[in-house]
């Protein structure tokens, strides 16, 4: 256990403890301090909608990382569903739906190229008939319906397919219009690893947990783990469809500035370093999808940590520790499909420091006041 | 046998390979040279953003529907061969826009996937209330040309930089068949009332999130007057003007604002896109397409010329079909030379 002047002098504790008076003394009830921990997709958006939802908190993003070198910028941002076996169906479309709303306004407004959101369409094929061949996301997406015989000859080796418009969300270019509209309603960003939750207290009165693979240490949850995936990033500005194979082991995602080729799952690998044999098995599979694909130029090799569990985290914690309590709200364990559900889940996190805000209201510190 | 082909835009080029193709081993030796005052990137081909759809409208001639639908499924052929990306040519959807609701096109079986738009993607566009979706194909013209132009080269048909002032003065050259794809210009070989320029103005953006085409309509204005966004494989078209007679072929102001303004009310997003370029070219606008055999008596000997220009805002779409039409005529000429027993004029 660290000594309490340790913890004290982490966040200069001279000009804090000036601040934490005035805070008892001057700050309204219910503006509490809130530190989001991670600045992944998660931190981020979790971050503007605790800004929105309660706009009296401050939000404090602390973290080690910042794009372009998170797990999001790895992905690919494609909003096709991941299924969740521990959340409820309705659960995942809800979050799904109000993802796809939020962003399909984005895609539609005048900031859609600042954030990097925009329409795709394309193909989801399989070699063998799918048990469910319209998913529970199918309404969601736009124009969703089974592909033609036609458009079937594409792909002679799969039977089936399915055909619709979705949205991709391109990591290094949302996560930084993310990170301007924290800034822009007053938030914080700060660089720093954070090793132990208590660490934010007593500076901050909420901590929300979105440190993804980190919680396997931060929080001691050993139920996420993590999915390694490769890509390749090429030029290829001729492909302006998504192909995506029913397994989701082979997909090809255009985006704004490169094309994504992927990919790989490999559970409990946690090397970030690009393999040449998975890179050269990954161009071939995608190839024998997209021909053209072989003109490709400029290939780059990426690797990302799914940050994977059964179903996503999405609960509050009282922490307690030498009667000293810290309210956490964690949001984390998205996997394969963060950022298909990111804006539901943010918005439910969000939702979830509101009550600890409220909480908080009721429970006043009594020694300062 | 002499064959001369005047014109080398995208028809010009492509009616001669599909002669070359399917009659080089038949004539020996095929001797092909092509003439033309301008190349690409000066064409009207190179000024068009390069898409495959058909008027809205039934064609005047149904053999057209015919000629569109050969050159979508050639194309569509060769879309998934590694050639696709050196043609300039990939698959693309997109939507079509109207105000109200319109009868299916003839062409709805021809593209793959075709199909009303749903009300939330209505949404997206709030100045329409109806539309259709659908696959079809870009066929960039700049690189198409060049790709024709490789084919060729390697066939060892010739290419001359020169003005043709008239039928005549080919023929004199020792021209067995000529093949007039003069485009807009063909009046000044031979006058044809019923043919115009629709001058259209074009700018070209860099606008890589555009995955879709979209292609709004003004049934009150006619085709090509209303916004359209057309993505092709580096830069984004913005188009909507056609003015049928004129032939300024110099940018207008006013026809850019037209053009900035309307597609940026289609997707508020291209305000920031950075402009690469502005063109402007004449559409061969005509009633129907001119692709047909004339004799010409021309000194000693006729000289069979084949037609094959008119192709309004379709040509791209369009001219494979007649590149096989032209062709088939090609081969009735070759028929008869040999039934007439008449020797070729340049021996």
């Amino acid at each position: 256990m660290r000594p309490t002047s340790h913890w004290k002098t982490s966040f200069g504790a001279r000009a804090f403890r000036g601040f934490q008076d005035c805070f008892f003394r001057d700050r309204p009830m219910d503006a509490a301090r809130v530190a989001v921990v991670g600045a992944g997709l998660m931190g981020l958006s979790t971050a503007v909608c605790v800004s929105r939802l309660a706009p009296r908190c401050s939000v404090t993003i602390i973290s080690d990382k910042f794009t372009p070198d998170t797990t999001s910028d790895v992905a690919a941002g494609m909003l096709i569903p991941h299924a969740y076996p521990d959340t409820p169906i309705h659960k995942q479309k809800q979050w799904f739906r109000e993802t796809f709303d939020h962003l399909l306004s984005v895609a539609s407004s005048a900031e859609a190229g600042d954030a990097g959101v925009h329409l795709v369409s394309g193909w989801q094929i399989f070699k063998s008939l799918p048990t469910e061949e319209v998913p529970f996301w199918a309404d969601v997406v736009l124009g969703f319906r089974k592909m033609t015989e036609e458009e079937l000859k594409k792909f002679p080796q799969h039977v089936f397919g399915q055909a619709f418009t979705t949205l991709k969300c391109e990591g290094p270019a949302y996560l930084p219009w993310l990170a301007k509209r924290v800034k822009g309603s007053g938030g914080q960003i700060l660089t720093r690893r954070v090793e132990d939750l208590w660490e934010l207290h007593p500076s901050f009165d909420i901590v929300v947990n979105c440190t993804g693979l980190g919680s396997r240490q931060l929080a001691g949850d050993s139920k996420i783990f993590p999915v390694r995936g490769q890509v390749l990033k090429v030029q290829a500005p001729w492909v302006k469809h998504f192909i995506r194979d029913g397994s989701g082991l082979t997909y090809i995602y255009p985006g704004i500035s490169h094309v994504t080729l992927g990919g790989t799952r490999q559970k409990g690998d946690w090397n970030l370093s690009p393999d040449a044999e998975i890179s050269r098995d990954i161009f071939s599979r995608c190839c024998a999808l997209e021909p053209s694909l072989r003109g490709a130029c400029d290939i780059r090799e990426k690797v990302g940590l799914r940050p994977s569990r059964p179903g996503v985290r999405l609960q509050k914690e009282l922490l307690a520790r030498d009667g000293q309590m810290l309210p956490v709200v964690h949001h984390y364990g998205h996997g394969a499909g963060g950022f298909s559900v990111h804006w539901g889940t943010a918005l439910e996190a969000a939702r979830l420091v509101s009550e600890c805000v409220h909480a908080l209201r009721t429970h006043t510190p009594k020694s300062k006041l | 046998m002499r064959v001369v082909v005047i014109g080398a835009g995208v028809i010009g080029l492509s009616t001669a390979l599909c002669i070359h193709e399917r009659y080089h081993s038949v004539l020996q030796p095929l001797d092909m040279q092509v003439y033309a005052d301008r190349f690409t990137p000066l064409t009207t081909t190179d000024v068009a953003a390069g898409f495959w759809q058909p008027y809205i409208s039934d064609p005047g001639n149904p053999q057209e529907a015919d000629w569109n639908k050969q050159t979508f499924d050639y194309l569509l052929s060769h879309v998934h061969s590694p050639n696709a990306e050196k043609m300039g040519l990939a698959l693309i959807s997109g939507y079509n826009l109207f105000r109200e609701a319109v009868p299916d096109p003839f062409w709805k079986d021809i593209v793959l996937g075709f199909r009303k738009l749903t009300p939330r993607e209505l949404d997206m566009f709030p100045d329409y209330g109806y539309g259709w979706f659908n696959t079809s194909l870009i066929l960039e013209g700049k690189i198409y040309l060049q790709w024709l132009t490789d084919r060729l080269t390697e066939r060892g048909v010739k290419f001359f930089q020169q003005k043709v002032e008239s039928f005549e003065e080919v023929a004199r050259g020792g021209a067995d068949v000529i093949l007039n794809c003069t485009g807009v210009w063909a009046g000044a070989l031979q006058p044809d009332p019923l043919l115009q320029p629709g001058r259209g103005q074009i700018i070209k953006v860099d606008a890589p999130w555009m995955k879709h085409f979209i292609i709004t309509h003004d049934l009150e204005h006619g085709i090509y007057q209303s916004p359209y966004i057309i993505p092709g494989i580096q830069t984004v078209t913005l188009g909507g003007i056609f003015q049928l007679g004129n032939w300024s072929e110099l940018n207008s102001i006013q026809d850019h604002n037209t053009v900035w303004e309307g597609c940026c009310r289609l997707e508020p997003m291209l305000k920031d896109a950075r402009i690469i370029t502005e063109w402007t070219g004449l559409r061969p606008v005509r009633p129907q397409i001119r692709l047909e055999r004339e004799q010409l008596r021309m000194g000693p000997s006729d000289t069979e010329v084949i037609h094959n220009y008119g192709h309004g805002g379709y040509g791209l779409t369009i001219h494979w079909g007649c590149a096989l039409e032209a062709a088939k005529l090609f081969g009735k000429v070759l028929e008869e030379k040999k039934l007439s027993g008449k020797p070729p004029s340049h021996l």
